[in-house]
């Protein structure tokens, strides 16, 4: 579904961050990317959302090729990508509904589908209580969870996280650990950008390692093999 | 559509008021532009009727010799009167002329006693010819050079008036390039302003900016509230400045007025025939104006 061909990324003037990049990842996989840090992990899914574009290869999903994509046609492609990041990216003065919801206002969505979706994705990860609050009035792993039911707003084929566990601790963790493999179970593919060595491992799924810019391994059910 | 349409202008308007501060300079800079361009149309309108003033006192009188029979003027008259440049030709009598000559030169006692030992009336009819256009005088004077005429005219006499004319157009030409400087000088303060205030909007949204991008909003619908804004410092702009110069034009027409010798002058019914032309194309000027503003800020600050 997602396929990578010979992708190299040049930052300039000279910063090589991916270099002949080959990698195939089929519809509903759950594949951890792991590396060093600067080995260009974030680099590729910044190519898979087409906020930065290759130096040389092709990027295909399904048979779209996005490469030479036009800037109109980015934010069609980022509503089939739900992204989270380490750092939540969630609005403070907005309350966890107001958050999720943002997401379907910007895109012009009515309000009566609003009020429809939003509380169903809210169920999914568990915030359907809460939905009040403010980012701060709950804790790390419940303000990744809010991200994730951003993310899932448009029902993307694709999920990636970047580093989602970064600022959580075990318990955290692990539940938005469990929380991407139901989201996996229900067909969607899953990228999961990890340093978390206990956590991949336990996944039991494909790793990908990077290394300096290139994939060095590629394991079906793998292991942290740094 | 109609819910993008209407968050648009929701998004815009809370900028609108809660950067007050940057709204409330760009809107003054904006009032203080169209303030002088009003300036300049009342300017203009002032030059006119000065002109319109000056160029009806133009005229050419025909003074005949006394005795030259009535019916003879009075065919030179309608002659006069099939000329296209000709606006209207008016005859005075001998009789009128004397009257007026003396209620003019009442309190001259020498004048008084030469005519009393005159004994009768020692003037001659007066034609007063009026052109539309002072252009067309030569051609009316031209007229009374030919040799038919010569010995039943006494004397011709034309003021043109020119030099006060050009008097009036120089003085004005120099306020209009000068009100021309004042108004351009503040809409390049309004565009470094409104760009300022963009650019600030921009910063303090960047958070909700990146979601927006994130999350796959349209990149017009991450552009659009910034254009919108636009639209709100227009209407606020012409709204105060027609709040400003109708009470200004009030409080400054009876001075006009009383120097125009009270003659058919109506600022204020100028700016109120021409309202809409007069205001809408400043709400025009002006939006684009602030499109224009926002479009650079949007297309430096604002990487969609
Ligand atoms: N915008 C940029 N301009 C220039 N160089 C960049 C840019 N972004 C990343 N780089 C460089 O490209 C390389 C790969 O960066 P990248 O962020 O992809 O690494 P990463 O694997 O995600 O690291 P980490 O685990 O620390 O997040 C690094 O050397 C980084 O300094
Ligand atoms: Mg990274």
């Amino acid at each position: 579904m997602i396929e990578f061909r010979g992708i190299e990324k040049i930052y300039p003037p000279n910063t090589v961050a991916l270099q002949g990049v080959n990698l195939k990842i089929n519809a509903g996989e759950f594949v951890s990317i792991v590396g060093q840090s600067g080995t260009g992990k974030t680099t590729l899914i910044k190519l898979l959302t087409a906020e930065e574009r290759p130096t040389r290869g092709k990027i295909t999903i399904g048979d779209w090729d996005i490469t030479k994509i036009r800037r109109s046609e980015i934010p069609t492609l980022r509503r089939q990508i739900g992204v989270i990041f380490q750092d939540f990216k969630l609005l403070p003065k907005k309350t966890i509904f107001e958050n999720v919801a943002f997401a379907l206002e910007v895109c012009g969505a009515s309000v009566g589908r609003i009020k429809t979706i939003v509380p169903q994705v809210l169920r999914i990860v568990g915030l359907d209580e809460k939905a009040d609050r403010y980012p701060k009035q709950v804790s790390g792993g419940e303000q990744q969870r809010v991200a994730i039911a951003r993310a899932l707003i448009h029902r993307p084929k694709i999920l990636v996280a970047d580093e989602p566990t970064g600022n959580l601790d075990s318990i955290n963790t692990r539940e938005i650990a469990d929380l991407l493999l139901k989201i996996n179970e229900f067909g969607t593919t899953v990228l999961l950008v990890s340093h978390n060595r206990e956590l991949v491992n336990s996944l039991r799924r494909r790793v990908v390692t990077l290394e300096q810019g290139t994939v060095i391994s590629d394991q079906e059910v793998g292991k942290y093999v740094l | 559509m109609f819910a993008a349409l209407f968050r648009i202008i929701k998004f815009s308007s809370q900028d609108f008021w809660r950067n007050f501060w940057l709204t409330t300079a760009t809107v003054v800079v904006l009032v203080l532009t169209l303030v002088s361009i009003n300036f300049l149309i009342t300017l203009n309108f002032l030059t006119k009727t000065a002109v319109a003033q000056v160029e009806d006192k133009i005229d050419v009188s025909v003074y005949f010799k006394p005795g030259v029979a009535e019916s003879e003027i009075g065919n030179i008259k309608s002659y006069l009167l099939s000329l296209s440049g000709v606006k209207d030709v008016i005859y005075v009598s001998p009789e009128e002329a004397l009257r007026d000559f003396t209620k003019k030169h009442e309190n001259d006692a020498v004048i008084k006693e030469s005519l009393e030992e005159v004994g009768e009336n020692p003037l001659g009819a007066t034609l007063i010819v009026k052109a539309h256009d002072p252009a067309d005088y030569p051609e009316i004077l031209e007229v009374f050079d030919d040799a038919q005429y010569a010995n039943i005219i006494q004397e011709k006499s034309f003021e043109d008036h020119e030099a006060i004319i050009k008097k009036i157009d120089s003085i004005s030409e120099k306020a209009k390039s000068t009100g021309f400087g004042i108004a351009g000088l503040f809409a390049v303060v309004a565009v470094l302003i409104g760009f300022n205030t963009v650019r600030m909007t921009i910063y303090t949204h960047r958070e909700e900016i990146g979601v927006m991008k994130l999350v796959g909003a349209a990149n017009w619908f991450v552009r659009a509230p910034f254009l919108a804004s636009g639209v709100f410092y227009g209407i606020f702009a012409v709204f105060f400045t027609i709040l400003l110069t109708f009470p200004a034009i009030g409080f400054a027409e009876p001075y006009l007025a009383g120097f125009f010798g009270g003659a058919e002058f109506n600022l204020l019914g100028y700016f109120s025939q021409n309202f809409l032309q007069i205001f809408g194309w400043q709400f025009v000027g002006v939006v684009l104006l602030n499109i224009v503003t926002s479009s650079l800020a949007v297309g430096r600050y604002l990487k969609v």
